[in-house]
């Protein structure tokens, strides 16, 4: 018979590092079923037949959360046979708050007290064997990062479970707390198993919902219930919840007295950064300057220099002429070198110039990602965001965006309320991603040279579409509702582990070096043969002029769409659209349909001749916010779709970017071409001024009375 | 009595009860805050919200108008 | 005929990239990303700190 060891503990507290320690690479990852709840299980290393289930992060088991009753429900169901609690020793007290219900429930508790080093560090001292005594199960020392003590405890568990030991609680509430549950007890004796007695007595004085709904309790037993916890309630003069709540952590503290002893902590030096980074008035002008360096030195300044050079002196210098000249050698047919020349070479090439830049913005970001400043900037931004309707926890999905849109769209389950889930999934894309790099680099490269702050302001920009959209959107019937209650846990900063930055950074990176060997491959395979290849009076077959091929036919019937954003080419149109592939593509694409460097008078080189495919160096800015903010990639939608549950849903939210895509690029083309670049008044110029004004109309209308925050209540005197 | 809104950044009170009632009640007390617990108010945001708090030994982030349901002294 | 071989090779490996795009696709994971099947454990979607929900 197969042993299940569950793994429960806080959010935060180590238990993906254990997991992962403990399972390497036979987890399995799927949902709790019928919910968007994840589920880990993986197989014990170094064990026959002993399964490990990694149950969601939880501070409580109270009914009120999916995760907490996801928990709750496999416990008591699916009856594991022991639970690994692990317990953060730098966070103690809080994380013990789970712990004395977890041993309440019946089943076998074995605690790994994580983090251990980091008690040690500071000087703290925690003695294992009182508080083993106190809680009433075994606890081992473990340092899940540094990879000690998880065996342990598992080879320990299986043990447990094999000889059957049992936990019995060793925390116990107040007398007349006591004496209800006592009552309680006998009162539901033969309606519950007599295991889970303590665990259904104490549930039931807090008025569990799921309990009572479960049991279904005949009426007198309801009703004397029902006596009992409100005469403990007038006692304590508050309800059944808090007062068990109160209780374990009055029991907790006790604990804390005897077996935890704390150095004496001053100022500590995360203490002190913080100070300066999340102070009230430095901390915006700081993030703003912070995310200015990291986009301007990957793209402007370091990601421009390695990029040309890749571009210019490595493909199109060396590698291409190499090629061509190795295929004429061997014979090949001339199309077929234009086929990998121009077409492979060219197309993900040009991609994968810009690799560079993806991979220094990306070590960037991982500094920034694991010394914890991005989760501080959730909280500087979360009362910005509220005053647009989004909380701060909808911050951290487009912190994750600047890498990849799809992790950030499912990070978007950390947000509860429905609605501004929905509203996050929806914008989190504006951001510009690791893909769509290149499409800045490139704009900003060959058309606005001189901006050497392009890549930030994009950055910025899609900020400010956010913010926009969610100020919009909120005072429609659809999204109007409270902003979320944001309540966060933060974490200390530490320095980056260089080792772990690496990772991260090469993770991101490898993704997309990966994406060009295939996807994009195949794509610019695809474009260059359509662009090559076309219907004309001899039939089908290779054309000289590529106007007249299949592609141009293709694109030219997409291509007045753009004529109001100043990009109504077919090349552009076909770039736009080859983006949904991914978002590289755009660059891709262009770099099949112009080719690189220089190779020729007849070739002219990428950059120059670019600008010539738009009207105005304000078509070219509106074709790339278009590309930015338009529908994300065919990746990132079936990520908005598995997220939404809906189709209905996720064509709302393509529609709604698309729309707004639009709409951005043609105020920025009439507007932008008018004021300067000396385009002619006229009606393209009145319809955007137009577009403005009903935006900002949507923007500063009055909302519905019941959705204006709640006016402070001022209770006594002042302080 | 006031509330938890009402402290100033470096103030450290003492929560003497929780207004407020079902999840969010249950959340804040699960997190720690409940009768008798000092509370550090370390930082508070920019534009005045959130609020960074130290309870129990580790940091927690609340919005004002949540902290108004903690009544302090 | 070298024309003819090479062309090949382009379509097999055209293929092969298909494939495995599609694969990658069918298991809602990111073509680049070694899932959640990798040593590491799961990385493309648990970059985020948890809120007090523990999601």
């Amino acid at each position: 018979m197969a042993i299940k060891l569950a793994l429960a503990g806080n959010p935060n507290c180590g238990k993906t590092t254990m997991f992962n320690d403990l399972t390497g690479s036979s987890q399995y990852v799927g949902n709790w079923p019928g919910v968007t709840v994840e589920k880990k299980e993986g197989k014990l290393r170094g064990h026959q037949d002993v399964i490990v289930t990694d149950l969601p992060g939880i501070y409580s088991l109270s009914p009120y959360t999916l995760e907490e009753v996801v928990t709750r429900d496999y416990i008591m169901n699916e009856h594991p046979d022991v639970v690994i609690n692990l317990v953060d020793a730098s966070n103690i007290e809080r994380n013990l708050y789970l712990t004395t219900q977890v041993t309440e429930m019946g089943i076998p508790v074995i605690i790994a007290l994580n983090m251990i080093d980091i008690v040690k560090k500071n000087g703290d001292r925690i003695d294992t064997h009182k508080l083993a005594a106190a809680l009433g199960c075994e606890v081992i020392e473990t340092s899940a990062v540094k990879g000690a003590g998880s065996k342990e405890v598992a080879d320990r568990a299986v043990q447990m479970a094999r000889a059957g030991i049992m936990t019995r609680p060793q925390h116990t509430f107040s007398g007349p707390v006591e004496d209800a549950l006592a009552r309680i007890r006998e009162l539901a004796a033969d309606l519950v198993p007599a295991e889970n007695a303590r665990w259904y007595s104490i549930k039931l004085f807090e008025r569990d919902a799921r309990v009572l709904e479960r049991l279904r309790l005949p009426a007198d037993v309801k009703a004397e219930l029902e006596t009992i916890v409100s005469d403990c309630e007038k006692q304590f003069d508050d309800d059944s919840e808090s007062i068990i709540t109160n209780e374990r952590y009055q029991y907790i503290s006790g604990l804390m007295k005897s077996c935890v002893q704390k150095k004496n902590a001053g100022m500590t030096t995360s203490d002190r950064i913080d100070k300066v980074v999340t102070n009230r008035w430095l901390a915006l002008p700081i993030f703003a300057a912070v995310m200015f360096v990291v986009y301007y030195v990957s793209v402007s300044w370091l990601g421009t220099i390695v990029t040309d050079w890749t571009n210019d002196t490595l493909f199109a210098e060396t590698v291409q002429p190499l090629a061509g000249g190795w295929l004429e050698a061997a014979g090949a047919a001339e199309w077929l070198t234009g086929l990998v020349v121009d077409g492979i070479i060219g197309g993900v090439g040009a991609v994968l110039g810009f690799v560079p830049q993806m991979f220094i913005l990306f070590f960037f970001l991982s500094i920034l990602e694991d010394c914890g400043y991005m989760a501080r900037v959730a909280f500087i931004m979360d009362r910005i965001f509220r005053k647009f309707g989004l909380s701060g926890k909808s911050f951290i999905p487009m912190l994750i965006s600047s890498g990849c849109g799809v992790p950030g769209i499912m990070a978007t389950r950390t947000i509860e309320n429905e609605k501004d889930r929905r509203m996050t999934i929806m914008t989190t894309t504006f951001i510009p991603c690791g893909a769509k790099l290149p499409i800045i680099a490139l704009i900003a490269g060959a058309v606005f040279p001189e901006i050497t702050w392009m890549a930030p302001a994009t950055y910025f920009f899609g900020i400010f579409m956010v913010i926009l959209s969610g100020v919009i959107l909120k005072k429609t019937r659809m999204f109007a509702g409270d902003p979320a209650p944001f309540v966060m846990e933060l974490p200390q900063y530490h320095f980056p582990a260089p080792k772990g930055v690496l990772i991260h950074m090469w993770e991101r990176g490898k993704a997309f070096i990966i994406k060009a060997g295939t996807v994009i491959f195949v794509a610019c395979g695809v474009i260059w043969f359509l662009q090559n290849f076309g219907f004309t009076a001899g039939g089908f077959g290779m054309v000289e002029d590529e106007n007249m091929s299949m592609l141009a036919a293709i694109g030219g019937v997409i291509a007045p769409i753009f004529a109001p954003l100043g990009f109504g080419n077919w090349q552009a149109a076909v770039a736009s659209v080859s983006g949904l592939v991914a978002k590289e593509n755009v660059v891709g694409t262009f770099g099949v349909l112009f080719g690189l460097g220089e190779v020729g008078e007849d070739d002219p080189a990428l950059l120059a001749s670019l600008p010539t495919l738009f009207a105005t160096s304000a078509s070219a800015l509106a074709f790339m916010v278009f590309n930015l903010t338009c529908a994300p990639c065919f990746a990132a939608i079936g990520a908005i779709r598995r997220e939404m549950m809906s189709a209905k849903w996720t064509w709302f939210a393509i529609g709604y970017m698309t729309g707004m895509a639009y709409i951005m690029a043609f105020i920025i083309n009439q507007l932008g071409g008018a004021f300067f670049y000396g385009v002619p008044f006229g009606a393209g110029q009145v319809l955007a001024l137009c577009c403005v004004a009903a935006l900002l109309y949507l923007l500063f209308r009055s909302c519905n009375p019941d959705r204006k925050m709640r006016k402070p209540a001022t209770v006594g005197a002042g302080a | 009595m006031k509330t938890l809104k009402e402290v100033k950044c470096g103030e450290t009170v003492t929560v003497a009860k929780l207004g407020g009632e079902g999840a969010l009640k249950r959340r804040i007390m699960d997190m720690g805050i409940t009768k008798g617990t000092p509370v550090y108010v370390r930082k508070v945001a920019p534009l005045g919200d959130p609020v960074e708090i130290t309870i129990r030994g580790y940091e927690l982030s609340i919005r004002r108008n949540e902290a108004e349901n903690i009544l302090v002294e | 005929m070298v024309t003819w071989v090479i062309l090949g090779v382009i379509l097999l490996a055209a293929f092969c990239a298909v494939r495995y795009a599609v694969r990658k696709a069918k298991n809602g994971e990111c073509v680049g990303c070694s899932g959640c099947k990798g040593r590491s454990g799961c990385r493309c979607g648990h970059t985020a700190p948890s809120g007090p929900d523990g999601r």
